[in-house]
C-alpha cells in the first residue's frame, strides 16, 4: 500500500526534497500565520468592544457635565451665561451653577 | 418554496443573524478541513505512486492545483458577493468580499510559488512570462490591489463600493488565466482535469487531488466565516444586540 521503502527514501523525495517539501511548508506555514492571524484580530476586537463597554457602564452612575458650566464659558459669553443661571435660579431654584457664575475677580 | 428560500437568504444577509450562524458553521468546516487534508496528504505524499515523466517531484501537484483553483475560485466569488452587494445593498455582502479577499491573495501566492519551486527541476527555470504564469501574477496583484483600495478607504461604505468595482473588473482575469493554456501556447501544462473527459492522471493521484482541492475549500469557508465575524465585531459596535452578546461573553468568562 504505501509507496515508500523507509522514511529516508520518503523525505529525500527522490531528490526532490528542497522543490517538494518547500511547497508544502510553505503552504503549511501560510495557512499557520493566517490563522493565527484571524485569532489575533478576533480577540483584539472583542476585547476592544468589552473593555468601551466597561467604560461606559463606569461612567453610567457620574453626573454629566454641565454644558453651561461657568469653568468652560469663555468670557465673551460670560454675561450670557449669567443671565440664564440667574433665569434657573429664579425659575427653578438651582442655585448651584449661578453661586460660580458671578465673575468675581 | 421559493419564496421560504429567498425569506431564508435575506434573513442570514443581517449580520445579527449571520453572526450566530457563522459561529455553529466554522468549527465544522475546520474539523472538515483538517480531517480532509491529512487523507489528502497521506494519500498524495505517502501512497500515490511516482511519476513516470517527472519522478517525484510531480507530488508539488498536490498543493500547486488545489490552491490554484482555489485562487480562482475566490476571486469569483468575490466578484459574486460584489454584485448582490450592489444590487441588494445588504451589509454583509461587501464583508463576505472583503473576508474573502486574504485567503485568495494567499493561496495565489501559494499558486505561484509552488510553481517556482515545480518549474525549476521541470523546465530549467523559476519563471517564464508566458500566459498562464503572468495572468496567475495579475490576479495576485489584483487581490493585493483590492485590499490595498479598501484599507486605506476610511469610510467602509465607500471602501465597500470602491473594492466592489475592482472584484467585478478583475474577474475579466479569471476565465483568461483558466483557459490561457488553450489559447495560447504556453510552457505550462494543459489542465489536470476537463470536465466531460477522462482525465489524464492516474486514479489515486486524482482522488488525492481532490480530497486537497476539499480541504482547501473547508479551510476557506472557515476561515472566511471567521473573519467576518471579526469584521461584524467592528462594524456593529452601536448595536444594541452586539453588546448584549458581548457583555454576556464577559459574565460567562467570569463565572
Amino acid at each position: 500500500m504505501m509507496h515508500w521503502s523507509s522514511w529516508q527514501a520518503f523525505w529525500e523525495m527522490g531528490g526532490y526534497a528542497f522543490y517538494v517539501w518547500g511547497s508544502f511548508g510553505a503552504t503549511f506555514l501560510l495557512i499557520l500565520l493566517e490563522v493565527w492571524q484571524a485569532h489575533a484580530s478576533w480577540t483584539q476586537e472583542f476585547e476592544n468592544l468589552r473593555d468601551a463597554l466597561q467604560i461606559e457602564a463606569s461612567l453610567q452612575g457620574m453626573p454629566t457635565p454641565q454644558r453651561h458650566s461657568a469653568v468652560l464659558t469663555p468670557v465673551w459669553d460670560a454675561e450670557a451665561t449669567t443671565a440664564t443661571a440667574t433665569a434657573t435660579t429664579t425659575t427653578s431654584g438651582e442655585t448651584g451653577a449661578s453661586t460660580l457664575d458671578t465673575t468675581t475677580p | 418554496m421559493s419564496q421560504n428560500l429567498s425569506s431564508r437568504w435575506f434573513y442570514y444577509a443581517a449580520p445579527q443573524n449571520f453572526f450566530r450562524l457563522s459561529a455553529q458553521l466554522w468549527p465544522w468546516c475546520a474539523g472538515a478541513a483538517a480531517v480532509l487534508g491529512l487523507w489528502g496528504l497521506y494519500w498524495g505524499l505517502g501512497v500515490a505512486p511516482v511519476d513516470a515523466q517527472q519522478g517525484e517531484a510531480y507530488r508539488i501537484i498536490f498543493v500547486h492545483v488545489p490552491a490554484s483553483w482555489m485562487s480562482m475560485v475566490i476571486y469569483m466569488a468575490m466578484a459574486f458577493w460584489s454584485i448582490m452587494g450592489l444590487v441588494f445593498n445588504t451589509r454583509l455582502s461587501a464583508l463576505m468580499t472583503r473576508a474573502l479577499a486574504p485567503t485568495g491573495a494567499m493561496f495565489a501566492f501559494i499558486s505561484l510559488f509552488s510553481g517556482a519551486l515545480w518549474g525549476k527541476p521541470m523546465w530549467g527555470t523559476w519563471w517564464v512570462w508566458d500566459a498562464r504564469l503572468t495572468s496567475e501574477l495579475l490576479l495576485f496583484f489584483l487581490y493585493l490591489g483590492y485590499m490595498a483600495l479598501t484599507s486605506a478607504i476610511e469610510d467602509p461604505k465607500k471602501g465597500d463600493r470602491a473594492g466592489a468595482l475592482i472584484a467585478i473588473v478583475g474577474s475579466v482575469n479569471v476565465p483568461i488565466i483558466y483557459f490561457s493554456v488553450k489559447w495560447w501556447n504556453t510552457l505550462h501544462q494543459g489542465s489536470s482535469i476537463t470536465l466531460g473527459q477522462a482525465p489524464s492522471m492516474a486514479k489515486l493521484m486524482l482522488w488525492a487531488m481532490l480530497l486537497m482541492a476539499l480541504s482547501f475549500w473547508a479551510y476557506t469557508l472557515a476561515v472566511v466565516l471567521y473573519r467576518v465575524r471579526v469584521m461584524i465585531l467592528m462594524r456593529e459596535r452601536e448595536s444594541h444586540w452586539l453588546r448584549a452578546w458581548v457583555s454576556e461573553q464577559q459574565a460567562r468568562g467570569q463565572a
